[in-house]
């Protein structure tokens, strides 16, 4: 065995040292000579008829080096080698039509990396975790809104205590915001995010910090020592990455420390950890604190999104139905909110909701490369015809039926392979891209060529070459053995097969082109309904800061007093139109309260509505519309009658058919008044419609209800120059506050489509391709048979037929294979763009628009594809056609 | 020229390599051939280019190494020696030969018995 492997490596090195080896023997041979020489002469023979023996005994020169050369290598191999530079050189003759060979081959190479690359990111590397198959998610109930799914700790000490399926439980409060804190290093402080994770979630991750350490377990007790954890990021762009961090004290103010304190860095975390590209992606998160587990933070309800580790073997389903009865029987001694357990592999939650769209891109791509190889086969099999005397040739010296399909499929092969360089290009430019987006997808940033990535492009560069060589080499080896030396040279047409096969090609195209237009085309539909979407706000030229302090306020009074000041001088910068305060922002956080009104009592269902603390002139500067009724004014301040502007869905839900104006409703404990009711705007998602929302004015809130605060601006100027201005009217009225989380409005509409835009326009370029790929298979198979029949049409043209006929007998057959192709395609698109539904806004699966549209637009290029090549076929000089035999 | 000289068998000269390098230590590819010539007594019928596949193909399977020398008068060659692998094989190989040509020899001067 050893020895074999032996023998193969000498023999797989010599392929590669060929002239070298060849040299050595020549040496060999020479000295050989001269000695066999030397002692002949030494015999008494002369000098020239001593060489000649010498060269009789060795046997001939040549001989031995080829028998030297048959024993050393590969013969296989050398074959391969030999068809593989034959392939090289005979693309290098035909330039032009190895370039397109290569080109369309390349993008189909890249397109399909890239989405696998997508595939691999979202749904098939592991997660960075140690043993990432046990973890689960825990989340409780199946409602989508996040305060519902959350657990409350008792829950969570429970189970760790007492579960037999689970390791470890651990969790992270999802209700930190972004840019909550304060944070200074220096003098200037800035926004930070921090996310509270319970003090286990670390080591139930298998995470260590990469300087410093976990934290320690007084810092995780209620009131303990205050203490950070700070992601890579941070610390490389505030700490210059320096490891003496550790250790060290910072000032966080904001979020829900009461006054700036100083917090000890316990540690830093590793590069690839973030958590928030799992949980929450487009966001970031800059520092972990610990979430005390205890009876005090049980007693803020629902506030840990869990994570568990099961046991081995243990399985979900098992895990789920012990925590439900672990929970009910824990419910029955204590009060505790409700608790209903669902527990599903983790990498489902992250990126499971994305499963569908990396499919719809993953058949896209097939599709794609499937034309690809019918494009490629087209293209060989028209050149196969012009190689046919040179396959006849072949089989003339020798070259046997195998020999020859085998040149052929390794020329295919070599093809692809250039290809492949191509698009590896491209898809490392496309997957840097893509990684680099700022999009709401989770694991995005993780989008690489990696080693499986790689090898699926080798895997769809052989399969691609194989497929699209194996008609072209079957057809031209059977041509070259049946003895195609019989036929002419050219001018004659090579037989109906040959024309049957392009023509099935052609339809095959057009059929996929086809599916793939109309789900495109499905998908770009309902991203511009979406765009159309009435969003009940007007996002142009605004401009949103953070403004809340780093303190707590003590009272009502001393808040509404910072804030008038604040917005009294935002208001005087002259680019500003309006200015207002919110403390939620459309498709950021958000929060239900119920509400109950006197004449509906507690025993009808529970109604709830989004909360929204606003100033007076928040409404008016989004562009929200008053229906009726008024806005708020400084006179519905601290001490006067509570009052509240509700929306229409609000206001259908409480009073349907009334006019809501005047009524009464609770929330919160306190009864308000409705004097104003506006049109509802797009909060959650632009897909969704407005919920029941109630705005109340930030002068009647008690101070604990406020916790972030937004200026929204409008203004004349351009976001970037209007954000300059306000920024420094604020640094004027407080030099300590940060003011450097600014949302564009426009722009945070862009980020909650970028998954919708992503996918189009993947899709959407997909499309495209095919359909210039469709439309140039067509331009080259009606090419090569009007040029087949050009003697034919010269005759036709000498005996009088017109020019219009001759190109419309072409145009005839082209619309003939198209009509054919579109039938096959549109019967297909409509299970495809079922499996669509999903993704589709506003349009139905089998829109009409869609499916009466693409199929002219097919025609159309399918007509100007076979337009050029029918009339040079009209062009034939009769003379000349046939003087050419 | 005598016409009697044998033609040698497939892989029996790979064996004659070996066995000359066992003898004779390291040498270079025309020693190689003369050795054999010599000591078959000018019975065996060697096309010398024969031996340098012969021993290409020894390199190969590593029964053989080789090395660049200076030949006896200075001259630059391509000397050869015998690896361990190459002596086992060799020992195996000349048992071999021995069993066969004992078998053969049994066989060929067996008395000729008369038919009844």
């Amino acid at each position: 065995m050893i020895r074999r492997l032996r023998a193969l490596l000498e023999r797989s090195r010599s392929l590669f040292t060929t002239q070298a080896l060849d040299a050595e023997l020549e040496e060999e041979l020479s000295a050989h000579l001269e000695m066999a020489t030397e002692e002949h002469v030494r015999r008494g023979l002369s000098q020239g008829e001593a060489r000649r023996i010498a060269r009789i005994e060795l046997g001939g020169i040549g001989a031995a080096k080829a028998l030297h050369r048959e024993h050393r290598a590969l013969p296989g191999v050398e074959t391969l080698l030999q068809d593989i530079r034959y392939g090289v050189r005979s693309l290098r003759r035909e330039r032009g039509f190895a370039v397109c060979a290569v080109l369309l081959v390349g993008l189909g190479v890249a397109a399909s990396t890239i989405v696998f690359s997508i595939a691999n990111a979202l749904l098939v590397r592991p997660l960075p975790f140690a043993d990432p198959e046990t973890l689960v998610w825990i989340a409780n109930g199946t409602q989508p809104d996040q305060s519902a799914r959350t657990v409350q700790v008792a829950y969570v000490e429970n189970m760790r205590r007492n579960s037999q399926f689970f390791a470890d439980v651990a969790g992270y409060s999802p209700f930190y915001r972004e840019g909550d804190y304060h944070l200074a290093v220096g003098n200037q402080p800035q926004r930070a995010t921090g996310m509270p994770i319970t003090c286990n979630l670390l080591p139930l991750l298998g995470v260590e910090p990469i300087v410093g350490r976990n934290f320690s377990e007084d810092q995780c007790l209620w009131n303990g020592p205050p203490a950070v954890l700070i992601a890579h990021g941070l610390w490389v762009r505030r700490f210059a990455g320096d490891p003496g961090i550790v250790g060290r004290t910072v000032r966080l103010g904001g979020g829900r420390v009461a006054a700036p304190a100083a917090v000890t860095v316990v540690g830093v975390l590793p590069p690839w950890f973030d958590l928030a590209a799992l949980f929450a992606p487009g966001t970031r998160v800059d520092f972990y604190m610990p979430f005390p587990l205890g009876p005090e933070s049980n007693r803020n309800g629902n506030t840990l999104a869990l994570i568990g580790r099961l046991r081995p073997g243990a399985a979900p389903d098992a895990a789920q139905a012990e925590t439900a009865v672990l929970a009910d029987t824990l419910r029955q001694s204590q009060q505790l909110n409700m608790f209903n357990p669902r527990v599903r592999p983790l990498r489902e939650q992250v990126s499971g909701a994305f499963r569908p769209i990396v499919y719809v891109l993953a058949g896209s791509v097939g599709l794609v490369l499937l034309i690809v190889c019918a494009n490629v086969s087209n293209l060989l099999l028209a050149r196969s015809s012009a190689r046919a005397k040179e396959m006849a040739v072949r089989a003339a010296l020798g070259a046997g039926r195998r020999r020859l399909i085998r040149q052929m499929l390794t020329e295919s092969v070599v093809l692809s392979s250039a290809g492949a360089v191509v698009g590896l290009a491209l898809a490392a430019a496309g997957t840097r891209l893509l990684a680099s987006l700022q999009a709401p997808v989770p694991l995005l940033g993780n989008v690489r060529l990696d080693g499986l990535a790689l090898a699926s492009a080798l895997g769809v560069t052989i399969t691609t070459g194989l497929a699209f060589g194996v008609m072209p080499a079957l057809r031209s080896s059977a041509f070259a053995i049946e003895g195609a030396l019989r036929q002419k040279g050219r001018g004659s047409s090579d037989g109906r097969g040959h024309g049957r096969m392009l023509g099935g090609l052609v339809v095959t195209q057009v059929a996929l082109a086809c599916v793939l237009l109309i789900g495109a085309t499905l998908l770009v539909r309902s991203f511009v309904r979406l765009l159309d979407v009435d969003l009940g706000f007007e996002p142009a030229r605004a401009i949103a800061i953070r403004i809340d302090p780093g303190v707590r306020f003590d009272t009502v009074a001393r808040r509404t007093a910072y804030y008038d000041d604040l917005l009294h001088h935002v208001r005087d910068v002259p680019a500003v139109q309006a200015a207002g305060l919110i403390d939620v922002l459309p498709f950021g956080f958000n929060r239900l309260w119920d509400v109950t009104t006197r004449e509906q009592p507690a025993t009808s269902t529970r109604s709830t509505a989004f909360v929204r603390i606003v100033s007076e002139d928040y409404l008016p500067a989004m562009g929200v519309t008053l229906v009726s009724g008024r806005h708020f004014t400084t006179a519905d301040r601290e001490g006067s009658a509570p009052v509240a502007i509700v929306n229409e869905a609000f206001a259908r839900m409480l009073w349907p058919g009334q006019d809501a104006i005047g009524h009464v409703f609770t929330s919160s404990d306190v009864d308000r008044e409705v004097v104003g009711v506006v049109r509802g705007t797009r909060h959650q998602a632009l897909e969704e419609q407005p919920g029941a929302e109630m705005y109340f004015s930030f002068r009647q809130m008690p101070v604990y209800e406020i916790s972030q605060s937004y200026v929204v601006v409008r203004g004349t100027s351009e976001p970037a120059a209007l954000t300059g201005q306000v920024r420094e009217a604020l640094a004027r009225a407080a030099p300590q506050l940060p003011t450097d989380d600014v949302r564009i409005l426009e722009t945070m509409l862009q980020q909650t489509l970028a998954p919708r835009r992503l996918v189009a326009s993947l899709l959407t370029a997909f499309a495209v391709f095919a359909l210039m790929l469709a439309a140039f298979g067509i331009y080259g198979v009606i090419a090569y048979a009007t040029a087949q029949r050009r003697k034919e049409f010269g005759i036709r043209l000498a005996l009088g037929e017109s020019p219009g006929r001759l190109r419309g007998r072409v145009l005839a057959r082209v619309l003939a294979l198209t009509t054919a192709g579109l039938m096959l395609g549109l019967a297909a698109s409509l299970p495809a763009g079922r499996l669509l539904r999903g993704l589709l806004f506003e349009i139905a699966p089998a829109d009409s628009v869609t499916f009466a549209t693409i199929p002219l637009v097919l025609l159309l290029a399918a007509a100007l594809a076979g337009y050029l090549p029918a009339r040079r076929a009209c062009r034939t000089d009769a003379l000349e056609a046939l003087r050419d035999e | 020229m005598t016409t009697d000289r044998i033609d040698l068998v497939q892989g029996t000269l790979d064996v004659l390599v070996l066995q000359t390098l066992s003898t004779m230590g390291p040498l270079h590819g025309y020693g190689i051939a003369r050795r054999i010539e010599q000591t078959s007594g000018r019975q065996v019928l060697l096309n010398q280019g024969t031996v340098y596949a012969a021993l290409v193909r020894l390199q190969r399977d590593g029964l053989i190494a080789a090395a660049w020398g200076s030949s006896d008068n200075n001259r630059r060659a391509k000397f050869y020696t015998l690896t361990k692998a190459g002596t086992k094989h060799l020992a195996a190989e000349t048992r071999q030969w021995r069993r066969l040509s004992d078998v053969m020899n049994r066989v060929l001067s067996a008395p000729p018995e008369r038919a009844r």
